[in-house]
């Protein structure tokens, strides 16, 4: 086998031709990952091989006993692969944003304001449930709104006015919030003296889940039309999600759901969560939201 | 999609210590992946070609390795492996397990020229 590539046929005799097929198995390990593809070899009388896939040069190694009789001056090829060093790294991929979200935490506490970090898939209810939160604490907890989406500011409109500053981040082609997109934002939306920050983010199920934003809370909004197994289906944010709120309870009447179901759903993935039930619209179970908010800026015993 | 953002900032740390070591290539990156961490192996493989455009990682072979979730009960001691992300300890059905392996999001290392 030719140490270089790992060819079967590289280094036998019978390697007159120079083209050839060959199998790679490319080690992931879960997957299989397989792929079969031919080389074409193509060199000088110095013997420098470059080896090809397709379009693409992969590497420059050399088959010593290729069989091909250039041989020049009767000498053996002189061979000339590259070394290759293995770097380990035991990086973590997120380091920046883990950072970035370790200063935001830091801003949280010294300024002592509790940050919620809203995820849900789009369509939930984030804004319609902020709209009444707002309405519900104007005038008694000073706070303050990040929202997300990848375009237009419509949901800073809908927010504006009921006593929160609110600000728009317009992500673009991104499907998350970053944790240095908030940050950027803090010092002049967030001013001394604000208790609670509410970071609507894109609506996603699944992008924003993976990236901290230095929140005190995460919060998970299910709304009782997207199917009692849901929570199943996107795992990774309702496992992380300290409080789960069923939204658009109001239509439950018209739906053949069951809320017990939705709720063990929530609990498989993360036995320990919170579980609210709320209509935004109507104002059932608002109480216990607020209750909920008012309980995270309690200062810990 | 948020893959492309991953594939993006590996390719940050990547180069990084592509320059730290001296080396004008890198070949092959190895990486962990685990099934709580919110990052889908396949659309990693599909981002990470176009993150490499134009870079030293140009052409590098990915190797993702996925991280199982892993649960340790706190009651019975015993490790459980899930099949999918049901939080219980699969011996005694307790719920208070810690999540002791499958959130990693990792490189493990890379080669280079």
């Amino acid at each position: 086998m030719c140490r270089d590539c790992g060819c079967e046929q590289g280094n036998e005799r019978a390697y007159f031709e120079h083209a050839h097929d060959h199998h790679h198995d490319h080690e992931v390990e879960s997957r299989g990952h397989e792929h079969h593809h031919s080389h074409s070899h193509d060199h000088g009388p110095d013997h420098t091989v470059r080896v090809t896939a397709g379009d693409r040069e992969i590497h420059i190694h050399l088959h010593v006993e290729c069989g091909c009789g250039h041989e020049p001056n009767g000498k053996r090829p002189t061979i000339k692969a590259q070394t290759r060093t293995i770097v380990p790294l035991e990086s973590r991929i997120l380091a920046h944003n883990d950072a970035e979200a370790a200063r935001n935490r830091s801003f949280f506490e010294a300024r002592g304001v509790v940050a919620v970090n809203i995820i849900s898939s789009p369509g939930s209810g984030k804004t319609y449930l902020l709209e009444r939160t707002l309405e519900a604490i104007a005038g008694r907890i000073p706070t303050a709104v990040i929202t997300g989406d990848q375009q237009t500011d419509n949901d800073a409109q809908r927010l504006a006015g009921k006593g929160a500053a609110v600000r728009q981040i317009e992500t673009r082609s991104s499907c998350h919030l970053s944790a240095e997109q908030v940050g950027h934002l803090l010092e002049e939306i967030v001013p001394e003296g604000t208790k609670l920050l509410f970071i609507e983010n894109v609506g996603n199920l699944v992008c924003p889940a993976a990236f901290d934003l230095g929140e005190s809370v995460r919060v998970a909004l299910l709304s009782v039309t997207e199917g009692e197994d849901k929570p199943l289906k996107y795992p990774v944010l309702f496992h992380d999600a300290q409080l789960t709120v069923l939204t658009k309870l109001d239509l439950v009447p018209h739906l053949d759901i069951s809320l017990e179901k939705i709720r063990e759903s929530v609990r498989t993935v993360r036995p320990s969560a919170e579980i609210l039930e709320v209509s935004a619209k109507t104002g059932q179970g608002m109480d216990g939201w607020i209750a909920y908010l008012e309980n995270l800026l309690r200062p810990a015993p | 999609m948020h893959e492309l953002s991953i594939a993006a900032a590996m390719i940050e740390q990547l180069s990084e210590a592509c320059q730290a070591a001296g080396a004008t290539r890198i070949v092959r990156v190895d990486v962990m992946v685990g099934d709580l961490s919110g990052v889908d192996l396949e659309a990693l493989e599909l981002a990470f070609p176009m993150a490499c455009e134009g870079t030293e990682a140009q052409g590098a072979l990915l190797v993702a390795q996925r991280e199982p979730l892993e649960l340790l009960c706190s009651e019975c001691k015993q490790v459980t492996l899930p099949e999918d992300v049901a939080i219980l300890c699969g011996h005694c059905s307790s719920t208070d397990v810690e999540v002791v392996r499958g959130k990693t999001l990792a490189i493990k290392s890379m080669e280079v020229l």
